[in-house]
C-alpha cells in the first residue's frame, strides 16, 4: 500500500490519465489537483494528491461468496476471521441450493488491517479448514459485467 | 447488492469457462531513443524499456487478485524496429533484438514486440537491414517477436517483399529446425497490419501511438460456447443476440481492467482488442464454438458463415462495452493454438485452402500452420501473397504465420509446447508458384470503387 501511494504521490499530474476512457476517478482526480493549482509548487500539488488518494482510498467494497456442503459454523468462521481484520460486513445473503450452502457478503475493505491479498488469503485457509471455496472479489467487477 | 445470479454467473465464467484477460500490453515509443550511434541507441532502449515498464507485471497480478480475473499475459510493444537501425547494419539489428530480449526479461513480460519493418510501399536501408536480421533474431532471442506489413489497401502489394519473406520464413525455419522450426511462430507476415495491436506476434507500437499507451486483448470463447448450448436448435438471430450479450459482459470485464491499469501504471487507455483468442486447453476453441452453431466438424461447408457471423457479433456486442475498440478485434482461427482446429486437421475436415477462405471473414489470417519443411520458399511466398491480397481488396488486416518444420511430412505432428499447442503437419500444393513470385515489383492499389 505505501509503495502505491508514494507512486500516486510522485505521479506527473500531466497528461498521464486522459486519454479517451479512464473517467471517473482519474479523470475527476486529475482536474480536482491541476483545480488547485498546478503553478503552486511541487509541495501543495504534494498535498493535494495525497487527500485525493485518501478520499478515494476510503472507498473499496468487495463480495464475498461462499460455495460448499452445509454444515454447522460457516458463517460464524468466515466473519469472525474477516472481524479480526477490520473487514466491515454490509449485506449479507444465504441459501441452500440444491444442497450447497451458498451465501454472498458484501463487505468494505477500506479500513482492513491487512491488504487486501492477506485478507484474500486468510479466507483461503478457512475455506480449506472447512472444505468450503471462499472467494473475494472488488464488486466493481459485477457492476461493470452486468449493469450499464 | 448485486444479485446473487449475476454474481454466480460471473464466478462461474471465471472458474468453469475460462474467461480471461488475455493480455495487457504496453505500447512504448522508441523514436526519442535513436542516436548517433548503435550502441548508445541501445542503451537508451533498453533502459526506456525497463523504466516504462518496469511496475507492469505486478500491477496486472494485483489488478488479477483484487478482481478475480485471470490476467494470463502481459507483453509490450515498442516502435518499429526498422526505424531504430536506420544507421546501422544486419548485425546490430540482431544486436537490438538481444538488447530488447534482456529488457523483456528484466521486467518480467512473456513477448516484446515489434521487431519489425513496414514496407508496403518499399524498403528504408533500415527495413532491409530489419528483415535481414529476422532469422538470426529469432533464433538468438526467446521473448522477441517480428512483424513484417507487406502490402495495404492504399499502397498495393510489395511483391519484392512477398518474395522475401518466403525465403525468411524459410530460413528462420531451417536456423530453428532442432526446436521444430518455432521461429516461425514468433514471426508474423501481414497486410493492412494495425499500429494498435496487442497480440502476440504482431504487435508493434506505430508511429501515430502516443508516448504510452495500454491495450488490453480479451477473450473468452469457452464463455461463448456455453451460453450458446442453451440456444440450440434456435434460429440463427437467437445465436447471434447470446454471442453479443456475452461479447459485451466480456468487453466490460476487459474495460475494467484495462482502466485499472492504466490508471494505476499512469499510462493512457489505448484500445480493447474484441477477441476471441482459443488456447490448446479443452473449452477454450474457437473451433468448438462453430461446431456448437451447428458444424459436426469445422471445416465442413458453412464454416465460413458461422464464422463471420460470429465474428460480427463479437464486435457488435463489444463495441458498446468498450469505450475504444482497436487492434485486430475478431476471432482467431490458429490451428495449433485451438484444440478444435487441431481435431479437425487430424480427421480430415479442414485444409489449408478452406482456412483461406475463412480469413476473409475472421479477424487475421493463416495462423500457427505447420507445414512440411520441404515446402520451396516460393510456395510460402505465394501464400502470403494470396492471403495479402484478400486483406488488400477487402479492407481488412489479413496475415501469415506458418512454420516449415524439417525433417516432418503430412500427418506428422509437432509440439511446441505452452499456449503455442501442437500441430499436425498440413498438406500444400503441390504446384509451383515461382514463376509468379520471381516476377517481384508491385501489385499496384485496388480501386475502391465498382465493388463486386
Amino acid at each position: 500500500m505505501c509503495d502505491r501511494l508514494w507512486t500516486e504521490l510522485w505521479r506527473d499530474s500531466g497528461d498521464c490519465y486522459t486519454q479517451g476512457a479512464p473517467k471517473g476517478k482519474a479523470e475527476r482526480r486529475n482536474s480536482q489537483v491541476k483545480g488547485q493549482g498546478a503553478e503552486d509548487g511541487i509541495f501543495p500539488r504534494l498535498l493535494a494528491r495525497f487527500f485525493v488518494y485518501l478520499r478515494e482510498e476510503k472507498d473499496m467494497k468487495a463480495i464475498v461468496t461462499v460455495i460448499g456442503e452445509d454444515q454447522v459454523g460457516i458463517i460464524a468462521e468466515v466473519t469472525a476471521t474477516l472481524a479480526k481484520q477490520q473487514v466491515n460486513v454490509l449485506d449479507i445473503s444465504q441459501t441452500i441450493m440444491q444442497q450447497f450452502f451458498t451465501m454472498m457478503m458484501m463487505v468494505d475493505v477500506s479500513h482492513a488491517a491487512i491488504c487486501f491479498e492477506e485478507v484474500q488469503k486468510e479466507l483461503k485457509v478457512v475455506g480449506d479448514k472447512m472444505n468450503v471455496s471462499i472467494q473475494i472479489q472488488n464488486e466493481e467487477i459485477y457492476h461493470a459485467m452486468h449493469r450499464l | 447488492m448485486i444479485d446473487s445470479k449475476s454474481i454466480f454467473e460471473t464466478n462461474q465464467m471465471i472458474e468453469k469457462e475460462k474467461l480471461d484477460i488475455r493480455t495487457i500490453t504496453m505500447g512504448i515509443s522508441l523514436l526519442d531513443c535513436i542516436s548517433s550511434t548503435q550502441e548508445e541507441t541501445r542503451e537508451k532502449v533498453y533502459n526506456k524499456v525497463v523504466d516504462s515498464a518496469k511496475d507492469l507485471v505486478e500491477t496486472a497480478r494485483q489488478i488479477e487478485i483484487e478482481y478475480g480475473v485471470p490476467i494470463i499475459n502481459t507483453r509490450i510493444s515498442i516502435t518499429p524496429v526498422a526505424m531504430l537501425v536506420q544507421n546501422g547494419t544486419v548485425a546490430d539489428a540482431v544486436e537490438m533484438a538481444k538488447t530488447l530480449d534482456r529488457a523483456a526479461v528484466t521486467v518480467g513480460v512473456n513477448f516484446i514486440g515489434g521487431f519489425s519493418a513496414l514496407v508496403q510501399k518499399g524498403f528504408t536501408v533500415g527495413d532491409r537491414n530489419l528483415i535481414a536480421a529476422i532469422p538470426e533474431a529469432l533464433d538468438v532471442t526467446e521473448r522477441v517477436c517480428s512483424s513484417v506489413n507487406v502490402g495495404d489497401t492504399r499502397s498495393g502489394i510489395n511483391m519484392d517483399a512477398v518474395k522475401w519473406m518466403g525465403e525468411i520464413i524459410q530460413e528462420t525455419a531451417k536456423r530453428t529446425a532442432d526446436r521444430d522450426g518455432i521461429g516461425c511462430a514468433k514471426l508474423v507476415v501481414f497486410a493492412n497490419a494495425v499500429e494498435d495491436n496487442p497480440f502476440m506476434a504482431g504487435a508493434f507500437h506505430g508511429v501515430g501511438e502516443a508516448e504510452k499507451v495500454i491495450h488490453v486483448g480479451i477473450s473468452g470463447p469457452g464463455v461463448i460456447k456455453c451460453a450458446l448450448e442453451k440456444v440450440k436448435g434456435e434460429p440463427m438471430d437467437e445465436v447471434a443476440q447470446t454471442i453479443k450479450k456475452m461479447a459485451f459482459k466480456i468487453t466490460r470485464a476487459g474495460q475494467l481492467v484495462a482502466n485499472e491499469a492504466a490508471k494505476r501504471l499512469g499510462v493512457p487507455f489505448g484500445i480493447i482488442d474484441l477477441s476471441l483468442a482459443p488456447t490448446p486447453a479443452k473449452g477454450d476453441s474457437v473451433a468448438r464454438i462453430l461446431e456448437e452453431i451447428g458444424l459436426e466438424m469445422v471445416g465442413t461447408h458453412g464454416t465460413t458463415m458461422a464464422l463471420a457471423m460470429l465474428n460480427d457479433a463479437v464486435k457488435k456486442g463489444g463495441i458498446m462495452a468498450s469505450s475504444h475498440v482497436g487492434g485486430l478485434s475478431g476471432a482467431f482461427i490458429p490451428v495449433s493454438e485451438d484444440e478444435g482446429m487441431i481435431a479437425a486437421v487430424k480427421a480430415g475436415a479442414i485444409n489449408i485452402e478452406k482456412l483461406e477462405a475463412m480469413t476473409c471473414v475472421c479477424s487475421v489470417g493463416l495462423d500457427m500452420i505447420a507445414v512440411p519443411g520441404d515446402t520451396p520458399a516460393t510456395t510460402l511466398a505465394a501464400m502470403i501473397a494470396d492471403e495479402a491480397a484478400i486483406g488488400v481488396i477487402n479492407h481488412k488486416t489479413t496475415a501469415v504465420r506458418v512454420i516449415p518444420v524439417f525433417g516432418k511430412q503430412v500427418g506428422d505432428e509437432v509440439h511446441f509446447g505452452g499456449l503455442l499447442g501442437s500441430a499436425p503437419i498440413m498438406k500444400v500444393n503441390k504446384f509451383s508458384s515461382a514463376d509468379l513470385i520471381n516476377r517481384g515489383g508491385r501489385m499496384p492499389a485496388p480501386v475502391h470503387s465498382f465493388k463486386n
